[in-house]
Parts: C-alpha cells; structure tokens; sequence
C-alpha cells in the first residue's frame, strides 16, 4: 500500500529531510 | 489510477521506497495546483523539496509507463541537485528502452547533464548523437541537429 501523505507543506518538510523528491497526486473528488 | 496502477506492487514500492507520495484532491488547493501547473485531473507531479515541478504529466498511465515517467522525474530533480551520478543512471536507463517514447528526451537531458558536471559541450553533443543515431525520425534529433552541424 502506498504511504499517502494528505498535506503539502508536510510533505515538503520530509522531502526536505529525507532528500526524497515528492510525488503528487492531484485528483478530482473521489 | 487508483484502480489498476496504485495497487501495482512495483508502483508501490517505486513511490515508498524513492518518493514522498502525497495526494490531494485539486479542489481543495488551487492555488497549488495552479503553482504546479496542473490543467487536467489526474495530475502526476514529481517535484523537488524546493516546491519546484520537475516533471508533469496528466491522466491515466498504467504501471510500467508510471514508473519509467517517474524515473524521469527522478532524474531531473538529481540532475537540479547536481546529483550527476544518480541522474545520469536514470538518464540512462530510460534511453537504453529505445522503444519508449520518453527515451530520446531522456538522452537529450542526459547530455545536458554531462555538460552541467562537465563544462565541456562536446560531452553534451556525444549524448546528442546518439539521439541522431537512435531515434532519426523524432523531434529530438530535429533540436539537436543545429547544434551537432555547428560544432567547434
């Protein structure tokens, strides 16, 4: 399973830390 | 996507192993669907920790397709830290699939990155022939032609 993250600037923080980039997925509602 | 190429367990580990995976319904952030550029749902974003999108793509695509865009994004973003090293590993393995649609691009920035680690652009025009050789017919080679007909 896919470990989503669900907010932005949380996951700019762990990309910043973890020198991962980031993969977002932009999605209508579901 | 949710339904055939998530599930995937290359994607799967693609994403956890090598990414940060964040979804978000386009909606609910405008403005940051507008920053990234996304003109159409599904967007697919790699971008860097500096906010920057260094790779976009829309709609669907199923696993095999996914991964090899998200080595390409991977690859431009080492490629922005001046990983050379990394990049050029992804650079070339997507040029090496010929067959992929992705690959003459990726050999088209594999030798924008040699000449980025290098200073020398004769190590850049060394990819760019390959793109002449590999892939004749394709736009690449028509961008690159100037610049192999005018060397030093």
């Amino acid at each position: 399973m896919i470990e989503w993250m669900e907010n932005w600037d949380e996951a700019v923080k762990r990309a910043g830390e973890s020198s991962r980039p980031i993969f977002l997925f932009l999605h209508s509602p579901s | 996507m949710g339904a055939v190429t998530y599930p995937h367990p290359d994607v799967v580990k693609e994403l956890n192993d090598n990414f940060v995976p964040v979804k978000i319904e386009s909606a609910k952030a405008p403005e940051l669907a507008r920053r990234m550029n996304a003109r159409w749902l599904p967007g697919l974003i790699v971008a860097g920790a500096d906010e920057r999108p260094a790779h976009t793509q829309i709609g669907f695509l199923p696993p095999e397709d996914f991964i090899l865009e998200l080595h390409f994004g991977r690859a431009i973003v080492a490629m922005s830290r001046k990983l050379y090293d990394e990049a050029h590993r992804l650079f070339a393995e997507i040029a090496a699939r010929v067959e992929a649609e992705r690959a003459p691009e990726a050999c088209y920035w594999w030798g924008i990155s040699a000449y980025r680690q290098s200073k020398n652009f004769a190590d850049c025009q060394e990819h760019w022939a390959r793109i002449v050789a590999r892939w004749p017919e394709s736009l690449w080679t028509r961008k690159v032609s100037y610049a192999l007909d005018h060397r030093a």
